[in-house]
């Protein structure tokens, strides 16, 4: 029997909200409007969800993993940018309690934060995007990682406009900034059209994606640097596309909570790390801790990592079944799937999330409660 | 019943100064004096200075805007603690300083849920949040059309939608006008929606506010903020509103002249004596102290120009339909010249106005500086040598700027519970807090007497909400009972569909889930209004 529902979209941060779904025997058939990211995400999920059977959290495994806590030296808690926001707290209180370091995922928010201290951050409403005159993309095709977004920007019909990839990042931005100075002799022949375009605009947007900022901090502050020359002559807005979901609001919970975000955060001093200077992948790659508990979905860490925590006594709490072996995968609920929650939107905007599957499954919030008190939950 | 014995009372709603009496304290309420004390509790307070608890009416502690400048403290959690800590924590400190009600001064209707959820964590106190209008498209819209049941309709289904307690303007009509690349915005200049000005917008939504009969008139935050010579626009937009009720916020920062080199100089005597004209608004200051600051607010065309002077970074979020809200850090720094002069304006004009019912102490929190240093303004205001003395430490242009110097006035302690407690309290409409009247809710503070005004009210000896004490030197004792305080207007349901019509349009978010949608608020009292005319 096919099942025809309507719902919001938690797995990039546009949060689709007009989606239609054709679920059949637990499978989605159909996704509408089409979306092979979303459709990617939904199957993943759904087929971690063992519908019709009465789901409970395996008993073994849940005390495997309280006995990888507590006899854990070295315990790095790592918060996936995708999590739902309130369950920063626990991932806090467990490395209180468990004396262990905690870090976020989602490395480029850091970057973000590193480069805003120069000249700041803007942010255009969903609705100004259809008013830009142009529009650069710094980063992947959001084909990719956004797909609703890339199909909207390409209806804008907005001709000039760029994608500039990581690899020619620099250079390109740079002669873009002086180019509005008109300090470059030289401009490329390839750019000349864009470059006199963007001279003559008085409205824009410049996205940016995470990949672009991981190429660390002299990109993604040249890039800001441009759009505040941008912003002199007109209204140009720069917007950050997270890929994982909810990335920004769980930065900004993380603030609130605990006065970090993108940085570690350690329960105990450690000598030989010092908080906010340490990247989670760095940690990782040197095998720094003997333990990991990985909070939310890994999927956007690069692969080796996650081979190298197979290495480790790794917990993950996600909702989707890995492709890698971690010691314990504990299953929890994806808001928007199998729970209901809130998450929020590229521009800060907190939307609602409904469930539309019974699991049974716990949401992450009760399972790292029920690890705080070394109980089961019910 | 409690017994709250022989402590010198401060009720300045019954001009009541420091006479030594029981008061009695029964169900959460003060009652009138009984025969014998029977069984009650016997508190002692002899030699002690009893009072009503503190509310405060113009704070950032709650929701997104907040969280968002939380950014540029990454580096340094002390200053994070101070200016922007978790809104729990500021919500104790709060209580442990003596105040029972607190009020969140900004909250965009799509933002309404972040709000929410930080004022839900609030519960040692009674609190509430303003909702941002000045500019919503859908009501200027209204405004424009001059369509007054929309008007009218608009503004109560707005407060009700985002759960808020009284209606905020903030540079009305700027954001859609700096969006179009015209910063500053006048009085009588078009903000861009017909032939809609700032002063049209001003009058409506204020009167509309009062004819709603909300507890809590308009509170505007004006054009100009912090600009040299801002304060002849300021005193303009006063009288724009032609003697409605209503409440101006962080006046200091509207209290400049400009000298000739385009600096600020202070105009706290002309404000002060033009506001003695307008005896139905009400204000806070906006006091500035020096340290770390952090500028949080809906005035993205304030905040712009600021951080071109400042040469800081900023977050600037838009909002659909809107306007937006940003961020940036700041410091007030005792050697520098601007700094010094508002600390001295702010001072100076406090010291000038006679009527502390109706100017609050306030430091804009965190845009003035933290709120914690409250006991140090107070301690300045009631103590002319201490000003003094700081005069003489803070850059040189203070003195030549203001002339706080020759102010000779120091407040008096009933003056202290007037700006803090009473006053708010009454331009807040809520009338049974902010005195010690018989039937008034027992949120009562106490002090044990001490020569150094700073330490006294540092730390209360005990701080009681609804009869119950919960602080007692410093320390919380934990009672997480505290009220969300709204306000829902009545008005005609008949128009949401079309209301929902026009917001799906508009914004990209589904219209079942604008807002706070269907979230429930815990503890939530509704305050009533007084409509005299629906
Ligand atoms: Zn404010």
């Amino acid at each position: 029997m096919t099942n025809d529902l309507r719902a919001t979209c938690p797995f990039c941060s546009l949060h689709c909200a007009d989606l239609r779904l054709s679920i059949d025997e637990g499978r989605l058939t159909r996704l509408s409007p089409q979306c092979e990211f979303g459709m990617r995400n939904y199957t993943w999920v759904l087929r971690s969800i063992a519908v019709g059977d009465e789901y409970s959290i395996p008993t073994n495994q849940f005390t495997q993993a309280l006995t990888i806590l507590e006899s854990a030296r070295r315990l790095l808690v790592v918060l996936s940018a995708d999590v739902p926001d309130v369950a920063v707290e626990g991932a806090l209180r467990i490395v209180r309690k468990y004396h262990g370091v905690l870090s976020v995922e989602d490395e480029t928010l850091n970057n973000l934060n590193i480069s805003m201290k120069e000249v700041g951050g803007f942010s255009a409403t969903l609705g100004e995007l259809k008013e830009v005159e142009m529009v650069f993309i710094c980063g992947a095709e959001p084909k990719h990682s956004h797909p609703r977004l890339a199909e909207f920007l390409s209806r804008c019909a907005i001709d000039n406009s760029l994608i500039i990839s990581p690899l020619e990042s620099f250079e390109t931005i740079r002669q873009l900034r002086l180019v509005l100075a008109d300090e470059t002799p030289e401009v490329p022949q390839k750019y000349r059209k864009t470059m006199d375009a963007m001279r003559s605009a008085s409205t824009g947007v410049i996205f940016v994606d995470s990949s672009f900022l991981q190429a660390g901090e002299p990109t993604a502050r040249e890039l800001l640097l441009w759009l505040r020359d941008l912003n002199r002559c007109g209204r140009w807005y720069g917007q950050y596309l997270p890929i994982g979901a909810n990335s920004v609001v769980v930065a900004e919970t993380l603030l609130s909570t605990g006065g970090i975000a993108g940085g570690l955060f350690s329960g105990e001093d450690f000598e030989e790390i010092s908080p906010r200077c340490w990247k989670t992948s760095k940690l990782i790659n040197d095998g720094w801790m003997d333990a990991c508990l990985f909070v939310g979905n890994p999927s956007t860490l690069v692969e080796n990592f996650a081979i190298r925590l197979q290495g480790v006594n790794t917990i993950l709490i996600d909702p989707i079944q890995p492709s890698w072996k971690p010691a314990v995968w504990l299953p929890v609920t994806q808001v928007g799937v199998d729970a209901a929650g809130s998450m929020a939107r590229l521009d800060g905007v907190p939307l609602l999330l409904e469930q539309f599957v019974e699991s049974g499954r716990p949401t992450i919030q009760t399972l790292l409660v029920g690890l705080l008190e070394g109980r089961v939950p019910s | 019943m409690i017994v709250i014995r022989g402590g010198e009372l401060y009720d300045p709603a019954h001009g009541v100064e420091g006479e030594a009496r029981d008061l009695w304290v029964d169900e959460g309420h003060i009652v009138p004096a009984q025969a014998t004390a029977g069984n009650a509790e016997i508190m002692d307070a002899r030699g002690m200075i009893v009072a009503p608890a503190g509310v405060e009416i113009h704070t950032h502690v709650a929701g997104s805007g907040l969280n968002a400048a939380r950014r540029f403290l990454l580096n340094d959690c002390g200053t994070l603690d101070a200016l922007a800590n978790q809104a729990r924590f500021a919500a104790e400190q709060y209580l442990c300083l003596g105040y029972t009600t607190v009020m969140d001064a900004a909250s965009a209707p799509l933002f309404a849920r972040s709000t929410m959820a930080d004022l839900q964590q609030m519960e040692v106190v009674d609190r509430g949040t303003y909702t941002l209008m000045g500019d919503n498209r859908m009501l200027l819209e209204a405004l424009a059309d001059d369509d007054r049941n929309r008007i009218r309709d608009t503004l109560a289904w707005l407060l009700e939608a985002s759960g808020g307690y009284a209606v905020k303007l903030v540079n009305p009509g700027g954001g859609l006008a700096w969006k179009s690349g015209r910063p500053a915005l006048e009085l009588d200049e078009p903000i861009g929606l017909g032939g809609l000005t700032q002063r049209q917008v001003l009058y409506r939504v204020v009167e509309f506010a009062n004819e709603l009969g909300l507890p809590h008139p308009a509170h505007i935050h004006a054009g100009n903020l912090g600009r040299p010579g801002n304060y002849a626009s300021f005193l303009e937009t006063v009288r724009a509103l032609e003697g409605q009720r209503a409440h101006f916020c962080h006046i200091q920062f509207y209290a400049y002249g400009e000298d000739a080199q385009g600096g600020y100089n202070s105009a706290a005597e002309q404000v002060a004596e033009e506001l003695e004209n307008h005896p139905d608004l009400t204000f806070d200051l906006g006091q500035v102290v020096f340290g770390s600051a952090l500028a949080v607010s809906a005035d993205t065309s304030g905040l712009d120009r600021l951080r071109r002077l400042t040469r800081q970074p900023w977050i600037s979020r838009q909002l659909e339909g809107e306007g937006g809200m940003s961020a940036l850090p700041l410091a007030y720094r005792m050697k520098d010249a601007p700094s010094a002069v508002q600390w001295a304006t702010g001072l100076e004009l406090m010291l000038r106005f006679d009527h502390p019912e109706r100017l609050f102490l306030t430091t804009d929190h965190p845009n003035g500086g933290r709120f914690t240093a409250y006991p140090q303004v107070i301690a300045w205001l009631m103590n002319r040598a201490t000003r003094q003395e700081m005069l003489r430490h803070v850059h040189p242009a203070a003195r030549k700027a203001t002339r706080l110097a020759e102010v000779d006035r120091e407040f008096n302690l009933g003056e202290v519970f007037a700006m803090t407690s009473w006053g708010p309290a009454r331009a807040l409409g809520l009338d049974n807090r902010g005195h010690l009247g018989v039937g008034a809710k027992a949120d009562i503070r106490c002090y044990r007497k001490q020569e150094n005004p700073e330490t006294m009210f540092a730390r209360p000896a005990w701080v009681m909400r609804n009869g119950w004490v919960v602080a007692r030197e410093g320390e919380l004792v934990e009672r997480a009972d505290g009220e969300v305080l709204v306000t829902r207007p009545a008005w005609d349901r008949e128009r949401l569909s079309r209301l929902h019509n026009r917001l799906a349009e508009l914004v990209s978010v589904p219209v079942r889930q604008y807002a706070l949608g269907e979230m429930r608020i815990e503890k939530l009292r509704e305050v009533a209004c007084k409509s005299t005319a629906c």
